[in-house]
């Protein structure tokens, strides 16, 4: 388990009155087995946030825990040993060209107690994992991005660790190659009960693999919880705009924003968000109030998420007919969704 | 090939011996700085980058006061370095002149060139490759000698080949002082006594000895390491 707590990392520029506040009170728990999302757009302090919990940048103030250690506590020696069981894989994998894949993955077991043959079947061991058993003797400038975070990843379970830290991992990746490199911490979160603290800007990735999500923005996480109670609701104004990012959704309100007319759109629509999860049959309720309310409902949007294995729905539909009616209908239509919003009223 | 020579260097063919000895004095003392330089310029190279401002073991005063002592001796020229350290070469080498008195100028004078050979060839290895060796839970001097000094080859080997090529001048220069070597003999026959093919060939030869170096620098840096 991983506990920071009231972690600040604070950056003297030098001049004057001018330190960086990188990291702000950030207290976070990340359970054992957890695919932890930390999300923020670039200088958000995401970056220095994953660097506290190996300790590459230590905390100003505040503590880091892991497994009940105290690493902000422990001796340079001591932490060293501790830092072999987090294992970290970073945007630019930081692969040794001077060495070939095997030696890249063997370099984390030098100095340990093993003969030449255990090393070489656990680097074999971990080639297998990641898929790369033919490239042992190739080197990094030979590989694919992909295949160098591969490596880098199998480098990085080279000591068995508990947790992997991945700061930026797949953000120079293409999004084939990303989604194979999820695929393969999600395996390994599976296989090895690895703990995964995720860095990204992508919430993309977040919704692919994560079971918590932090949000972040000028150092301070601003919102945090399960994946699908963040994107199903979520609280600030900076999270909404992640989500938005993988939805589409943005396109469509700016369509409404800027030009309603090419919508079809008459005086007096009124166009409402609906959100649903999976257990409500959103079709069924559109049509029943409808029929009920003699109001026409169109649905001018319209997109499903698989969010930990739940689908969540989010629609854009437009309220046409009477007022009163269409009051009525809204208010019924409140009752079936998670979420209902009035965008505007044209 | 002695007898097709003569004709167009007959002054050369003629101090012969005098070439030959000039010549292994050259390499002599060339290949004793460059061993000597070496050493302590990788040591001084490698302190400057690790001591740097964010380096693995950061330390500000060390890193200030050998980068101030590197400067200053890189501004003295050789000519005059020579004749600052008269009295030290005699201490450390028990003579000042010839082939032995050179040896310790020309060390003196490498020893900061090479350092920043080092410093700039180790600056170029990867902070990222760095970070994840420290995240690895590599010390400092594992550091050093599994990363920097592996990572860093090939660049060292570019500076090293830059420095062994300054040397050969050097040690010409050196000539100047009773340093013996080729320097030496270009400047007695070639030079002092008008002898303008002794001059031509010691170049020519030079110019070989320069290329060589260079070429195996280049094939050394480019291999993979």
């Amino acid at each position: 388990m991983i506990e920071l707590r009231q972690v600040c990392k604070t950056f003297e520029t030098g001049a004057k009155d001018k330190s960086v506040h990188a990291v702000r009170d950030v207290s976070l728990t990340i359970a054992d087995g957890e695919i932890f999302g930390i999300i923020g757009f670039s200088g958000a302090g995401k970056s220095t946030l994953v660097r506290c919990i190996n300790l590459l940048e230590r905390p100003t103030s505040g503590s880091v825990n892991i497994d009940g250690q105290d690493l902000t506590k422990l001796s340079e020696k001591e932490l060293r040993a501790a830092r072999k069981k987090i294992g970290m894989i970073f945007q630019h994998f930081n692969l040794m060209n001077s060495r070939t894949v095997f030696e890249n993955v063997a370099y984390p077991l030098l100095g340990a107690k093993m003969t030449r043959e255990e090393k070489r079947s656990k680097v074999m061991e971990l080639l297998e994992i990641v898929g790369l058993s033919d490239k042992e003797k190739a080197y990094p400038s030979q590989l694919s991005g992909g295949q160098k975070q591969r490596v880098a990843i199998a480098r990085a379970l080279a000591n068995d660790p508990k947790v992997l830290l991945c700061d930026e991992a797949t953000s120079a990746l293409d999004p084939q190659t990303t989604e194979d490199i999820l695929k393969l911490l999600r395996e390994l979160n599976a296989k090895l009960g690895l703990t995964i603290v995720l860095i990204t800007h992508e919430m993309a990735v977040v919704k692919q693999v994560c079971t918590r999500v932090a949000v972040m923005e000028n150092g301070y996480v601003v919102e945090e919880g399960s994946i699908y109670d963040v994107f199903s609701d979520p609280k600030q104004p900076i999270t909404r705009r992640f989500i938005r990012t993988t939805t589409h959704i943005q396109g469509m309100e700016d369509m409404l924003a800027n030009d309603p007319k090419a919508l079809g759109l008459l005086p007096g629509d009124v166009v409402v968000r609906y959100d649903c999860s999976g257990d409500k049959t959103s079709q069924a309720s559109v049509s029943r109030i409808s029929r009920e309310y003699g109001v026409d409902i169109s649905i001018i949007f319209g997109n499903v998420e698989m969010l930990l294995g739940t689908p969540f729905g989010t629609m854009i539909v437009v309220f046409r007919g009477k007022d009163g009616p269409v009051k009525e209908a809204l208010a019924a239509f409140e009752k079936t969704a998670s979420r209902v919003e009035v965008i505007c009223r044209v | 090939m002695f007898e097709m020579l003569k004709p167009i260097a007959p002054n050369f063919v003629k101090t012969y011996p005098e070439f030959v000895k000039a010549f292994f004095d050259t390499l002599e003392m060339v290949g004793t700085a460059a061993a000597v330089s070496a050493l302590f310029g990788i040591f001084f190279g490698v302190v400057l980058v690790v001591t740097a401002p964010g380096g693995i073991m950061e330390n500000k005063w060390i890193n200030a006061i050998l980068d101030k002592v590197i400067n200053v001796f890189r501004a003295i020229p050789f000519v005059i370095l020579i004749a600052l350290l008269l009295p030290l070469t005699r201490m450390v080498m028990g003579t000042a002149i010839g082939t032995k008195g050179a040896i310790f100028p020309l060390v003196v004078a490498t020893v900061p060139f090479f350092s920043r050979q080092i410093h700039s060839a180790l600056c170029e290895v990867d902070k990222g490759v760095i970070e994840a060796a420290q995240a690895m839970g590599s010390s400092p001097w594992e550091i050093v000698f599994r990363v920097y000094l592996r990572e860093g080859l090939g660049g060292m080997i570019r500076g090293a080949t830059i420095t062994v090529v300054n040397l050969i001048t050097l040690s010409a220069m050196a000539g100047c002082v009773g340093g013996g070597g080729l320097g030496d003999y270009a400047i007695r026959y070639g030079f002092q006594r008008k002898m303008t093919d002794v001059t031509i060939v010691t170049c020519i030869v030079l110019l070989i000895l320069v290329t060589i170096i260079q070429s195996l620098g280049n094939v050394l840096s480019t291999k993979k390491h």
